[in-house]
């Protein structure tokens, strides 16, 4: 999926009801700097939305991960735009697909000769939903992660630390 | 050149005309006091076997002439005293080439094959053009009915400019600038494997991710000419880097490379 967007994003996307309710915890609680975590959204049922924020991080222009969790526990359902790459006014490109269950390949950047935006506090990358299908606990983790600078070709950002976390479905 | 006859008439010039399609094409320069004019012609020099009226234009095509086969033209004037007594400067040439095919018809960026032209009329230093600047033609192999030619579809290299996707006119040019074209004749066809920009971050590498889309959001709408536009994230060859160029790689995330696609399947572990 490709697509062009800014604003805020977050709301979940309702779907069939189950007996089971939703929820997110974070790994980190009070990431530092330099750090890309996971944060809990809006809940919702089955539904929840993790948000990934990138945390007091400057010259970032795009962001590229994977998020791994266990299909047999959740599935992947739906993402939208955070505000971060947004800042100054830009539409970001975002590209999320479900490579496989299990697996979601992201990528956001802005465009063109923009700079890198710069996070103060923990402004949010992108919302990804997600639906418990059994109860317990599945890990939410980043694998293959890259913050970017805007050079040609984007250079890697040092010093990047990612923080997963995990979806929780709890029997009603 | 310029050939008097009875009545002050006098065809003052004949000549192929290179520009149109036909048998043979030719044209003359109008003669005062004509009220029109015949076309001789034949297989031997002076020796005219056939006719035609062209009435009083100053161009007709001769049709009907057998091909790969040297023709004698000569034009006369006439009036309503008569045709005049002697004929134009003689024109001498093949009927115009036709291009009937090409084998294989399609060929991908950087690709290198042998193009084998079918139809009529290739005379001995016969040139051909694909009508796009970046396929490129050499070592022409010409018979009356084929030409052979080594042709190479860029990019050859990572840097080149790509040649652009699409069908394109395939134009064979006779030594005496006579052509015949075929429009759509090759065409050129997206290689995917290009598509793995960032093939020189190891952990992608094989593999479509946000790494690459984040390089082509980088050059997002640079075009050819730009500072900051780069051919290898061109992958239309359309000289943009733009939502074309974005959803080739959109569409395939999170796939590896198999060999001669993307695949879900081709990535380890699944």
């Amino acid at each position: 999926m490709v697509a062009c967007g800014g604003g805020g994003g977050g709301d979940v996307v309702r779907g069939p009801s189950s007996n089971l309710e939703a929820s997110f915890t974070a790994a980190m609680t009070n990431p530092g700097a330099n750090t890309v975590n996971m944060g809990a959204g809006t809940a919702a049922d089955d539904h929840v939305t993790v948000r990934v924020r990138v945390t007091d991080t400057s010259g970032v222009y795009g962001a590229a991960f994977d998020l791994i969790y266990n299909p047999i526990m959740v599935e992947y359902i739906d993402w939208s735009p955070g505000s971060f790459l947004e800042q100054g006014g830009q539409t970001p490109n975002y590209t999320v697909q479900e490579q496989q269950p299990g697996r979601v390949v992201v990528g956001v950047s802005r465009t063109g000769n923009a700079g890198g935006a710069t996070a103060t506090g923990s402004p949010v990358l992108v919302d990804v939903v997600f639906r418990v299908i059994q109860a317990g606990n599945s890990n939410v983790t980043i694998q293959n992660g890259v913050l970017t600078n805007n050079q040609i070709p984007p250079g890697a950002l040092s010093g990047i630390v990612w923080f997963g976390g995990y979806v929780t479905g709890a029997e009603l | 050149m310029s050939i008097r006859f009875f009545a002050g008439v006098s065809v003052l010039a004949a000549a192929l005309l290179p520009v149109h399609a036909g048998a043979i094409h030719l044209r003359w320069d109008a003669v005062p006091q004509a009220t029109g004019y015949r076309v001789y012609y034949g297989a031997q020099s002076r020796q005219y076997t056939a006719s035609v009226n062209a009435g009083n234009a100053t161009s007709t095509v001769v049709n009907g002439l057998t091909d790969c086969q040297t023709w004698y033209l000569a034009v006369k004037a006439y009036n309503s005293s008569g045709e005049s007594p002697s004929f134009s400067n003689e024109i001498i040439g093949w009927p115009r080439p036709e291009v009937a095919s090409s084998s294989p018809s399609a060929g991908i960026q950087g690709g290198q094959l042998t193009l084998n032209v079918a139809g009529a009329n290739f005379q001995p230093g016969a040139s051909i053009e694909v009508d796009n600047p970046d396929v490129f033609l050499a070592s022409p192999v010409v018979t009356c009915n084929q030409i052979r030619i080594a042709a190479t579809v860029e990019p050859t290299a990572r840097g080149v400019r790509p040649a652009e996707v699409g069908r394109f006119k395939v134009t064979v040019v006779n030594p005496d600038d006579v052509f015949g074209e075929r429009s759509n004749g090759f065409e050129v066809t997206l290689n995917p494997a290009r598509f793995d920009i960032d093939q020189r971050q190891g952990p992608s590498r094989g593999r479509l991710d946000g790494r690459d889309t984040i390089w082509i959001s980088r050059l997002f709408g640079s075009r050819e000419g730009d500072n900051t536009y780069h051919p290898d994230s061109d992958f239309n060859g359309d000289g943009w880097v733009d939502g074309q160029d974005l959803a080739y790689v959109a569409s395939n995330l999170g796939r590896c490379w198999s060999g001669t696609a993307w695949s879900a399947a081709a990535c380890p572990g699944s």
